[in-house]
């Protein structure tokens, strides 16, 4: 009996090879659907990749123009590359292990635009992210500290001078009347002339008369002086009573003088024009922002908590006819996925970065080596350098850790909107930047920081900055800035930082608020008493020529007085 | 299963040389204890289509020891587990599980090691012992039935004959 099958021999030796070689030829396309399918699935959009191709010694597959579409828009791609070089460890594949010894990627582009819209799996609903912002800003629309109209604050005032001018008047009415009366009996020529005639017939008397008429005209002579001396003493207290009286007028017109003085001085203190409320304007308008980036931090934490998380490996029930598998020592030990190294180039809009990537391990604990990803980007549009680097440590999946920190040298910032609205609308028209940041997260805490100076800083608004209200003050003071720091620390619960921003634009602006604030106290005083000075101007002239007639009256009653007097003791001789 | 008893009868009746089918019947147990991705199968592969092995026999074989085996399970297993667990031998099954072919014919799964070992056992004394009873079958039993009145009548008949007809068609 032949117990060799030659027929069977023949066919083993060429249909193997043919199969084998049929496999080559057919493994690009399968392997291009089967990724197309895997990867479409994982992103939750349609893959497309141009081309694979697989060369066997040593295993290295080729792929050529993958897009993968954006499932927010389909229109766009999320990433794209042109090619990607995989150089794969066979021996590892044999053993169930997918370990890329070194990947390269070419022009890795996000955000590209596709010919034809990528068909989307499963849509997600659009996470509504909740604003966490406080909106501080509101507080620059805050009547309260914005400068009161002067009108208004007139109107609404409860004002001295109209009291101070009504005490005036009715003082110089009761002058004027009282002094009438002094007038009326100074003016009393009958009362005068009467003295002045028995005066020259007590003395023709005298002077003719024998000895028994001189005594009679002496008597007469004694009872005149008697009555003068009255009228002197009438004078006397006229003279106190005038003096009293211009006193009081005085006092009365003193008040009434600045009576508008005082009422520029309590209205001045009526309102608070202070920059106390000011501390921490770096917060005030840049807390926005900074939570913004907050925000868009914990969305990719989001997004990476799956991989942080602590998935303790579980015993998978074994069928009984599967057997189970006896673990013997591995002398080589690999996780099940590792990219050992890989370099690429990203295009972004900024500029090409070179990035490289070493030990993307689905067990790092296997190789107790981290995963590093580092991208840097040199003479990009906007600035000297930028460095990105992230390192994932999850060797202890009970404690996993990452380390992310972005540094930037001298980049140029051109009209980037500080704060917006019609609040205070701050824009930086020019700047540059250095920054450097670091953030480590330890299981489910941070600590984090970030340190920047802005530098040949300029800024600029739209905004009225000789205004007097509190937003257009701030903008004319961010108009002198030329450069700040900014320092921000964050630390605690990961979605739920503590926040902490420091500044030394805070002193800056609140010196030059400061100086402002005086300038707008003083012109607003000016003002003031400009208004007052016009809404009494009237009464003050009448006030000033009652007292100016008052005045000329009190001498012309007092010439009198003296005139009279002097006749009157001339009658008493 | 009836038509695959009268097939393996009429095989076991037939000229075909009793070599080929016990080699048929021993590839077809050792394939049906082994687990498809195993050393011993793809030996078997390559045994069946370079040696003259009755395929006929080989697939009865294999399905009926399938059956036995799936029963037969727990006991590989726990012969499978003692020997990769066996200390003499744990270097070598070492050296094995780094290399990644050994690793990729599953050779440290106790179902694979245990019908692997099954098999280098029962192997040789399958072949043989399905080779003489085939012989013996043939020399006795279908002897003795050629001579007996009921295979003339049988075979004579014409009822019988168009049944055997149709059945054939049939199946």
């Amino acid at each position: 009996m032949k117990l060799i099958r030659t027929k069977g021999l023949i066919s083993l030796f060429i249909g193997l090879p043919l199969l084998i070689v049929l496999l080559v030829f057919l493994s690009g396309p399968l392997l291009k659907l089967i990724l197309e399918s895997q990867l479409g699935s994982l992103n939750g959009a349609e893959v497309n990749i141009e081309n694979v191709d697989i060369s066997y010694s040593p295993l290295t597959v080729t792929l050529s123009g993958l897009q993968a579409t954006d499932k927010e828009t389909p229109k766009k791609n999320i990433v794209s590359f042109d090619k990607a070089l995989l150089e794969i460890k066979s021996e590892s594949l044999l053993k169930g292990k997918f370990i890329i010894s070194d990947m390269q990627l070419e022009t890795v582009q996000f955000s590209t635009q596709r010919k034809q819209s990528g068909q989307v799996y499963n849509k997600e609903t659009a996470e509504q992210e909740t604003q966490e912002k406080n909106n501080q800003q509101a507080s620059f629309a805050s009547g309260s500290l914005d400068v009161p109209d002067i009108n208004e604050l007139i109107d609404k005032a409860d004002l001295k001078s109209p009291a101070a001018f009504k005490a005036f008047e009715e003082q110089a009415d009761k002058t004027k009347k009282s002094w009438k009366e002094v007038e009326v009996f100074l003016e009393d020529k009958k009362k005068w002339d009467g003295y002045k005639q028995r005066y020259r017939q007590i003395k023709a008397e005298y002077k003719k008369g024998n000895t028994k008429k001189r005594l009679k005209a002496l008597k007469k002579l004694k009872k005149l002086n008697k009555e003068i001396k009255f009228e002197l003493k009438i004078f006397s207290q006229q003279r106190k009573q005038l003096k009293a009286d211009y006193k009081n007028l005085k006092q009365a017109y003193k008040a009434a003088k600045n009576a508008p003085d005082d009422d520029l001085d309590i209205m001045k203190n009526s309102y608070s024009l202070n920059s106390d409320n000011l501390e921490n304007i770096s917060r005030l308008i840049f807390d926005d922002k900074i939570t913004g980036y907050l925000v868009l931090a914990k969305k990719y934490y989001k997004k990476l908590q799956p991989y942080l998380e602590s998935d303790e490996e579980e015993l998978v029930a074994v069928e009984r006819s599967q057997g189970k598998f006896v673990l013997f020592k591995d002398r080589d030990p690999e996780p099940d996925f590792l990219i050992e190294e890989a370099s690429f180039s990203a295009h972004l809009p900024s500029g090409v970065f070179q990035g490289k990537a070493t030990d993307i391990a689905s067990d790092q604990a296997v190789q107790n080596k981290a995963s590093l990803i580092q991208l840097r980007g040199e003479k990009l549009k906007h600035s000297k350098a930028e460095e990105i680097k992230l390192v994932l440590d999850v060797r202890n999946k009970k404690i996993p850790q990452v380390k992310f920190s972005y540094d930037i040298e001298a980049r140029n910032i051109s009209n980037y909107k500080v704060a917006g609205g019609d609040t205070l609308p701050l824009v930086m028209k020019s700047a540059q930047l250095d920054l450097n940041s670091e953030v480590n997260l330890i299981k489910n805490q941070v600590k984090g920081h970030l340190n920047s100076h802005f530098s040949h800083v300029s800024f600029a608004s739209n905004k009225d900055t000789s205004g007097r209200s509190l937003s257009s003050i701030i903008a004319a003071a961010f108009l002198k800035v030329d450069a700040f720091k900014i320092d921000a620390y964050a630390h605690g619960k990961v979605l739920k930082p503590k926040l902490k921003i420091k500044s030394d634009i805070d002193n800056k602006i609140n010196k030059l608020l400061k100086v402002r604030l005086n300038q707008i106290r003083e012109e607003y005083a000016l003002e003031l008493k400009e208004k007052l000075k016009n809404r009494y101007a009237d009464k003050l002239g009448k006030i000033e020529n009652v007292m100016s007639g008052l005045d000329k009256y009190k001498k012309d009653l007092e010439a009198k007085q003296n005139a009279l007097e002097s006749k009157l003791n001339k009658y008493k001789k | 299963m009836i038509s695959t008893i009268s097939k393996l009868f009429r095989l076991l009746s037939s000229d075909i040389e009793p070599s080929q089918l016990s080699l048929g019947i021993t590839l077809g147990f050792i394939a049906g204890l082994s687990p498809v991705l195993s050393s011993q199968s793809l030996l078997v592969f390559v045994l069946l289509i370079s040696l003259r092995v009755n395929v006929s026999i080989f697939v009865i074989s294999f399905g009926l020891i399938s059956l036995i085996a799936y029963l037969a399970d727990a006991l590989l297993i726990m012969i499978g587990f003692s020997v990769l667990n066996m200390p003499e031998l744990s270097a070598m099954f070492t050296d094995m599980y780094n290399i990644g072919l050994w690793r990729f014919l599953n050779f440290n799964n106790t179902v694979a090691m245990g019908s692997l070992v099954v098999s280098i056992v029962a192997a040789v004394p399958c072949y043989f012992l399905s080779h003489y009873l085939i012989v013996k079958y043939r020399s006795s039993v279908v002897e003795k039935w050629k001579q007996s009145a009921v295979f003339n009548y049988m075979k004579n008949s014409k009822l019988i004959g168009k049944v055997a007809s149709i059945s054939e068609k049939v199946s």
